[in-house]
């Protein structure tokens, strides 16, 4: 549950896939989610799992997040087959569950992507390497979203309907005590439709980042360099993101930097954005968290601006059961 | 030679903590647990599957000891408490699995233990061979 005030401007985008959106009176949805995680096993090799969650974006109506089979094929090796996270960035999977990082949510110029579940297959890898963990996910599929919130927001309330069509994505991570390696790639076929105008029809985009987070004694440093393109559109995208966070007790206060530059093109846009952040988590116990962050937007972009420049000042409370 | 000095004394330390401080793998009594590969034990900890053992059992988190429970983590899975606490959050809400329980009291363990032959957990040497109700399956250093 959080709660925040724009400072400046009229609105702050905080949360881009939900649409969680600030203005200058305070407000405790755009930030504020509730989940849970149901899982049934019906032999040693085959579960089902399914992960329900309402957003105060939307009006805390139920969305499944997740809803899929779960087969091991051996001990290594399982296949999924159903509702999933799109993971494309470092946080995808768990974008919902603030207990999982130290800020209030991912930052939000890295996390701009409008769509966030596919429907398919997935086939899981986790080898043994010594001491370091692996996963590789190599997942196929699909998904239509019709009146997608982000887009439909950005479009001036016109619907938009977003389809993407043939995913095909692949995700290697390393990890051990310290370190934590991620790359990720995807690649579709973009279908938009505003309102009755189709604007795409099958065009091809791909996604590919790699993201490198360290830490070591008390000291955090994550990051994460994404880039995005869709050929045809000629859009082109880059994202980053460098966070610094220094343990004290139960306390971790940190740094963020995050942008997103797309690059000038004929017939493109220019959305240009970047958000210093400064906040800190305080572990009140082992399944609670209270957070405050501070975030300053800049928003540079002439003809494709966002929502302008922001501030925002935010606080909650983060726990899981 | 002050660098050897400096190593041989560590090396003292380590050995004295890891030698006052046995641990073994434990069950209960009526349980039909077999010795696990330590790599498994690792895998299971983790909320992964074992690959060289066919067993699937479950694993309980022992931390009514803090210290046993830091040089498990130390000694079989190669983490510290707060990367081992990011790798089980990461694995329940990224990949569905199991959420591992875990008890701080040792008392409650046990009863638990008896009430679960399949479930699993580690604990000092000394602490094992006091509870008649437990299994040592084996020992883990």
């Amino acid at each position: 549950m959080f709660a925040g005030i724009a400072s400046k401007g009229d609105q702050f985008l905080a949360d881009y896939p939900n649409t969680g959106l600030y203005d200058d009176d305070i407000s405790f949805a755009p930030d504020s989610s509730f989940g849970v995680q149901l899982k049934t096993r019906s032999s040693d090799k085959l579960e089902f799992i399914i992960q329900l969650i309402s957003h105060g974006a939307h009006e805390f109506q139920n969305e499944i997040d997740w809803a899929y089979i779960n087969y091991n094929i051996d001990s290594e090796l399982s296949l999924q087959m159903g509702r999933k996270r799109l993971p494309l960035y470092y946080y995808s999977d768990f974008y919902d569950l603030g207990f999982a990082y130290y800020w209030v949510r991912p930052p939000s110029d890295n996390y701009t992507w409008q769509i966030t579940n596919y429907n398919g297959l997935s086939l899981v890898y986790e080898p043994e390497l010594g001491q370091w963990d692996a996963s590789f996910n190599l997942y196929f599929g699909r998904e239509d979203d019709k009146e997608n919130h982000l887009l439909t927001f950005l479009a001036s309330n016109t619907p938009v309907n977003e389809s993407w069509k043939n995913i095909i994505g692949f995700v290697a991570e390393l990890s051990d005590d310290i370190f934590e390696y991620r790359f990720t790639i995807m690649s579709s076929q973009l279908n938009r439709q505003i309102g009755n105008i189709v604007l795409s029809d099958d065009v091809g985009q791909l996604f590919y980042g790699l993201s490198v987070n360290a830490r070591i004694d008390e000291f955090t440093f994550l990051s994460e360099l994404n880039h995005y393109e869709r050929s045809n559109d000629n859009i082109s995208v880059n994202t980053s993101m460098f966070s610094f966070g220094y343990k004290v007790g139960k306390t971790i206060p940190h740094i963020t930097y995050s942008s997103l530059k797309q690059k000038q093109q004929a017939g493109s846009g220019d959305e240009q954005h970047f958000t210093v952040s400064l906040g800190a988590r305080h572990n009140l116990n082992k399944t609670t968290a209270l957070k405050v962050q501070y975030d300053k937007t800049t928003d540079k972009g002439i003809s494709t601006p966002i929502v302008g420049n922001g501030k925002l000042l935010s606080f909650g409370v983060d726990f899981i059961f | 030679m002050l660098l050897t000095l400096f190593c041989g004394s560590l090396f003292s330390v380590n050995s004295l903590s890891s030698h006052h401080f046995q641990a073994v793998l434990v069950s209960a009594k009526s349980s039909n647990v077999n010795v696990f590969d330590k790599k498994d034990i690792r895998r299971l900890f983790l909320g992964l599957r074992p690959i060289h053992s066919q067993q699937t059992n479950i694993p309980i988190i022992n931390t009514s000891n803090r210290k046993a429970y830091k040089l498990f983590l130390k000694n079989i899975m190669f983490l510290t408490e707060r990367g081992y606490e990011r790798k089980l959050i990461k694995r329940v809400f990224r990949q569905g699995a199991d959420k591992i329980e875990s008890f701080d009291s040792i008392n409650a363990l046990t009863k638990h233990l008896k009430q679960h032959p399949d479930n699993i957990t580690f604990m000092l040497k000394q602490d094992a061979l006091s509870r008649p109700d437990l299994k040592i399956i084996q020992a883990l250093w």
